[in-house]
């Protein structure tokens, strides 16, 4: 369970998120929709303690997030970042491998755990001892995504893990994520602008701009009962089959 | 005569860096080691008379030959001293003391070459105003001394147009290439004759006389009683203008070491042995000796300019001065840093290394500044992000991607010291500087290729063997050109 009570967000003299609440219930894959400078990418970041609220809470699993360390609060969240966030001196292996090892754990199980994700988001052992400048932005992507869960946390944040990618190659990854959200039954949110990656992996959205949530619900709500001229014109905007109708 | 009590007793014996100096010097040496009331070490070719004075002042040699004319403009800042006695006792109170003079003095002249002289119709220095645009070059001493070119110029009433400041012995060989017409030279200077030069007549008797002396502390004659017995005997008044000059051409003329000539002077046989063209031994040494100077010094800035580099990328202000505080010690000229450390740690290697530390820390400083400064803020996030500590992520994430900008600063770094570290000579701490300085002193172009071959073999060395160290140091993935 996540919740965000109340905060706001100010970079310097712009008001970023006046104020916002959002709860996320256990198991849930939520996401998290708008245009770039919404605020979507700023709510992420605060969830992941990355960015302090100016006021208001965030709790994950009953705790506020102020109150945990780095490490307490990188053992509750897996973030993928925008990108990857891959380090560059480091083979794709020894980046998935690094949460692990720096807490000394052990690593047989992990290492097993991966080799399970890799297949199931189709990267070779071959593809995994390369380093990230010798992978493709898909690559890349899925390495980033398998960096994110192999601690196994109860929450997953992801920051756009399917931009950039070319189309056939985002629908193949597209499923991978459905399969293992569904099997691993985390608690996921997701940052994206784009309505088809919103609609295939959400349970929920919420559609925000100008840091504020517009409307909140599933895809079908938004599409079928938009709360206002701005829903309509985001999903229209997206979905060709619904400008056809119109 | 020897007492095996005293006898632990050393005697410092300095010279400055040109071959009047190393042979009075050489002489001096040879002399106390006779005697045998302590054993002799020889600290020979220090930069200048500051770094030379300062080291006899903080007892690190106790004598060295010096000139009064030098000591009261110089050293004593009291240019209206011209005679010996006042000299003399105004010494005492600095706790020092001048011997009576060896027999010469060897002050400053203006020369000329001899063909030019007749052409021009010179002989005076009285004549010179009219000959305002002979180009001229002096030695940097010279030039700045107030009883030096400036005084002179007013005196005669001449204004020099075209004046050079260079080392004194390469001002020889650019009158003889026909580069400049003006020099000053030493009276008792070898090379009057070998370049054919003709000084022109102080008539209105400028230059101060400049007699050599034994430069010491007041307790030399009380610490040494029979060394300066000796020297009282054999040095006090024996060596008059012309011998001083038969022994600066056998060194610089006709190829005899400092010790033969002073050999002759003191047994007046000449040994027939000249210096070998390539003497390996010493070569040997000096390479080991500047390889500690450069190794030493660059190893402590590693330890101590990778942590500044990390403290200088973290925190904006306190990494602004270090980064400034840096710089500006980059600007203080070698040979004056040099000159500044000798209050703390006298002469030798260690002043050299604390030097040669200090001009190694800026490129690693801001090496380490760089490369931690460039990596993608996205990095450290998604590495604070997987929970590594502050320094895990420094050891494991941050310190790996700034490697190569680290490397290559410390190569950098490396590469000015093999050079600096030979300005080392100057204050007595060897290295293939010692060669060099001794080669500029005799201006013989194989000696000075002797120190500066092997010196630039070990700067192309040291960039190899970094090279590899890269290899190793940096990541392979970041390896890529």
């Amino acid at each position: 369970m996540i919740k965000i009570h109340e905060v706001s967000k100010n970079f310097g003299p712009t008001n970023v998120i006046p104020s916002l609440s959002l709860q996320i219930p256990t198991g849930e894959t939520h996401i998290l929709l708008g245009s770039s400078g919404c605020g979507k990418t700023t709510i992420l970041r605060m969830m992941a303690g990355l960015c302090k609220p100016d006021s208001g809470d965030v709790i994950l699993a009953n705790q506020n997030i102020n109150t945990m360390s780095d490490l307490q609060i990188s053992d509750s969240v897996g973030y993928v970042i925008q990108e990857g966030g891959l380090m560059p001196h480091l083979s794709a292996m020894n980046n998935i491998l690094l949460p692990i090892k720096i807490r000394g754990q052990e690593l047989t199980q992990a290492t097993n755990r991966m080799y399970e994700f890799a297949s199931a988001v189709e990267l070779t052992t071959n593809q995994l001892a390369r380093y990230p400048h010798e992978l493709s932005g898909g690559q890349k992507q899925r390495v980033a995504l398998i960096r994110g869960l192999i601690l196994n946390q109860p929450i997953v944040l992801l920051d756009e893990p399917l931009s950039a990618l070319d189309p056939v190659v985002r629908m193949n990854l597209q499923r991978h994520l459905k399969k293992l959200f569904d099997q691993l039954s985390k608690t996921v949110v997701l940052v994206t602008h784009d309505l088809n990656v919103a609609s295939f992996l959400g349970d929920r959205i919420s559609l925000l701009d100008q840091g504020r949530i517009v409307q909140q619900g599933r895809f079908e709500d938004l599409v079928n009962h938009p709360k206002n001229d701005f829903v309509r014109d985001f999903v229209r905007a997206q979905t060709p089959a619904a400008k056809a109708c119109s | 005569m020897i007492n095996p009590l005293t006898q632990a007793k050393t005697l410092k014996i300095g010279s400055k860096n040109f071959t009047e100096s190393y042979i009075l010097a050489e002489i001096m040496a040879q002399l106390a080691e006779k005697v045998g009331e302590a054993s002799v070490v020889r600290k020979f070719g220090l930069g200048g008379t500051g770094i030379t004075f300062q080291a006899l002042e903080k007892s690190e040699i106790d004598l060295y030959p010096e000139y009064t004319g030098t000591i009261s403009e110089a050293i004593l800042k009291k240019p209206v001293l011209k005679d010996w006695k006042s000299i003399k006792e105004s010494l005492e109170n600095e706790n020092l003391q001048i011997s009576l003079g060896l027999g010469f003095n060897n002050t400053y002249a203006l020369a000329m070459n001899k063909e030019q002289l007749a052409k021009l119709g010179l002989s005076k220095l009285s004549q010179l105003k009219k000959h305002n645009s002979l180009t001229s070059a002096f030695s940097h001493e010279f030039v700045q001394r107030k009883d030096g070119l400036k005084n002179l110029s007013l005196h005669y009433g001449f204004k020099l147009k075209n004046v050079k400041a260079m080392e004194h012995s390469l001002a020889y060989q650019a009158l003889s290439d026909g580069k400049v017409d003006l020099v000053e030279v030493y009276s008792t200077d070898a090379k009057i004759e070998k370049y054919d030069l003709v000084l022109l007549e102080d008539d209105l008797n400028y230059f101060p006389s400049y007699l050599a002396v034994i430069f010491s502390r007041s307790d030399f004659e009380e610490n040494f009683p029979l060394t300066y017995q000796s020297f009282e005997q054999n040095l006090i008044g024996k060596i008059d203008n012309k011998t001083m000059t038969k022994l600066n051409a056998l060194v610089e003329l006709e190829g005899y070491s400092f010790s033969q000539a002073a050999k002759y002077f003191l047994q007046g046989k000449l040994v027939k042995s000249k210096i070998s063209l390539w003497d390996w031994d010493k070569i040997l040494l000096r390479t080991k000796e500047h390889m500690a100077l450069v190794f030493i010094s660059l190893a402590l800035a590693i330890i101590i300019g990778i942590p500044l580099g990390v403290i200088s990328a973290q925190n904006k202000y306190l990494g602004q001065f270090l980064l400034g505080a840096n710089a500006l010690i980059q600007t203080i000229p070698s040979l004056a840093l040099l000159c500044l450390l000798i209050p703390f740690f006298g002469i030798g290697p260690k002043p050299a290394t604390f030097a040669l530390f200090l001009y190694a820390l800026l490129p690693i400083v801001r090496g380490t500044f760089t490369g931690l400064k460039s990596i993608d803020l996205k990095l450290k996030e998604s590495a604070i992000l997987m929970g590594l500590t502050r320094l895990q992520l420094l050891r494991f994430i941050l310190l790996p991607l700034a490697s190569p900008s680290i490397m290559s600063g410390i190569k950098t770094s490396a590469i000015i010291n093999v050079g600096t570290a030979t300005l080392a000579a100057f204050i007595g701490a060897g290295g293939l500087g010692q060669i060099i300085v001794t080669g500029l002193a005799l201006n013989d172009q194989q000696m000075i290729l002797q120190g500066a071959i092997p010196a630039g073999i070990l700067a192309v060395a040291v960039h190899i063997f970094f090279e590899l160290i890269d290899k190793w140091i940096v990541p392979v993935a970041l390896r890529r050109n």
